[in-house]
């Protein structure tokens, strides 16, 4: 008995926590949505993408993680790409809070933002 | 080739002999330096295949975070140098990498070379094979910091044992490479190569596996 609770328990500890990286990091599926944008760039892929961006941004936190380097800055993007430019700006300032080393590239999004440039 | 494993992940050094040393010894730049935020500029693409730099994008931004890195948003500093008018991976080689410390506040620049994106058919049998070279450049010296070179061959042969005989092992064989993709091994290639790299500052063991060993071809 007291073997099958030490085998068991450890799956049942496993099987509840998500995969976390050594750089303390929550992905989800975050390289097979973006690789599906990649192979095929549609409506559909991208939205999944973004669903999956949010997920991971929602999981990092109840996990009190870092939220993985770019993900508020693809999500960023995709504001920006549907002409939300005060949204977008909101993910940049929070990629920049997240990894103030990516200060000099989010300033340029957000310049380029309010030039209603291409970013 | 099909007593082989099957589907099974070969991994091919690409020199034949290989020696190991500490990654302090055969990276010291990286210790001296220890970059962050690492620009990844697209892949330059010696592959027959046009579209393996557009998908390889896919693969690489989550295990060089892994590894430690602050790896600047690829999806933003591609459209950056698209709208520079510069989308190719061969044309970013020639801008000297300080230029991108003034740019995008990069410490580093990840040069992603794709040698290899084929599929191979044998009479039974089959194969995808991934050949990648990475370099990583200081963007204040200009110095190689780290460096890595492997090919990957995933084996698609399946088992030309069970049923249908030649032709239902060919059938088969065909199949098997159409579904598969590229990018798995990829992945598990850049996963191989990342175990090389020294490691930056969110992982755990930065600074604290300069005497890990690693392979290095003796050239």
């Amino acid at each position: 008995m007291k073997n099958i609770v030490l085998v068991i328990l450890p799956l049942l500890l496993l099987s509840g926590c998500a995969k976390i990286s050594q750089s303390n990091l929550y992905w989800g599926d975050y390289s097979s949505t973006l690789y599906k944008v990649k192979k095929e760039p549609s409506e559909s892929s991208k939205l999944e993408h973004q669903n999956e961006l949010q997920e991971i941004v929602e999981k990092s936190k109840s996990m009190h993680l870092k939220v993985p380097p770019g993900i508020y800055a693809e999500l960023g993007v995709l504001a920006k790409d549907k002409g939300k430019h005060a949204m977008a700006n909101e993910f940049f300032k929070l990629e920049q809070e997240t990894y103030p080393e990516s200060e000099a590239l989010m300033k340029r999004a957000m310049q380029n933002n309010s030039k209603d440039k291409t970013i | 080739m099909k007593l082989m494993s099957l589907l099974g992940v070969v991994i091919l050094l690409t020199s034949g002999c290989a020696s190991q040393v500490t990654k302090q010894q055969a990276f010291p730049g990286m210790y001296n330096e220890r970059p962050d935020a690492v620009l990844v500029i697209p892949a330059i693409n010696k592959s027959t295949a046009a579209d393996a730099p557009i998908l390889y994008s896919s693969t690489i931004n989550e295990p060089l975070s892994n590894a430690g890195f602050y790896v600047l948003p690829i999806e933003l500093t591609d459209r950056i140098l698209r709208n520079e008018g510069m989308s190719e991976g061969e044309q970013l080689t020639k801008i000297p990498p300080q230029k991108f410390a003034e740019y995008f506040g990069a410490d580093a620049v990840l040069y992603v070379t794709i040698n290899k994106w084929d599929t191979n058919y044998y009479v039974i049998g089959g194969n995808i094979t991934v050949g990648v070279n990475f370099q990583m450049k200081s963007c204040k010296t200009g110095d190689t910091l780290w460096s890595y070179n492997n090919e990957m061959v995933l084996d698609t042969s399946g088992d030309a044992n069970n049923g249908g005989g030649l032709l239902g092992a060919i059938i088969a064989t065909a199949i098997a490479t159409a579904i598969q993709d590229y990018v798995p091994v990829a992945r598990r290639l850049n996963t191989v190569a990342l175990t090389q790299i020294p490691f930056g500052k969110y992982h755990a063991l930065h600074k604290k596996d300069g005497n890990n060993l690693v392979n290095v071809s003796a050239r």
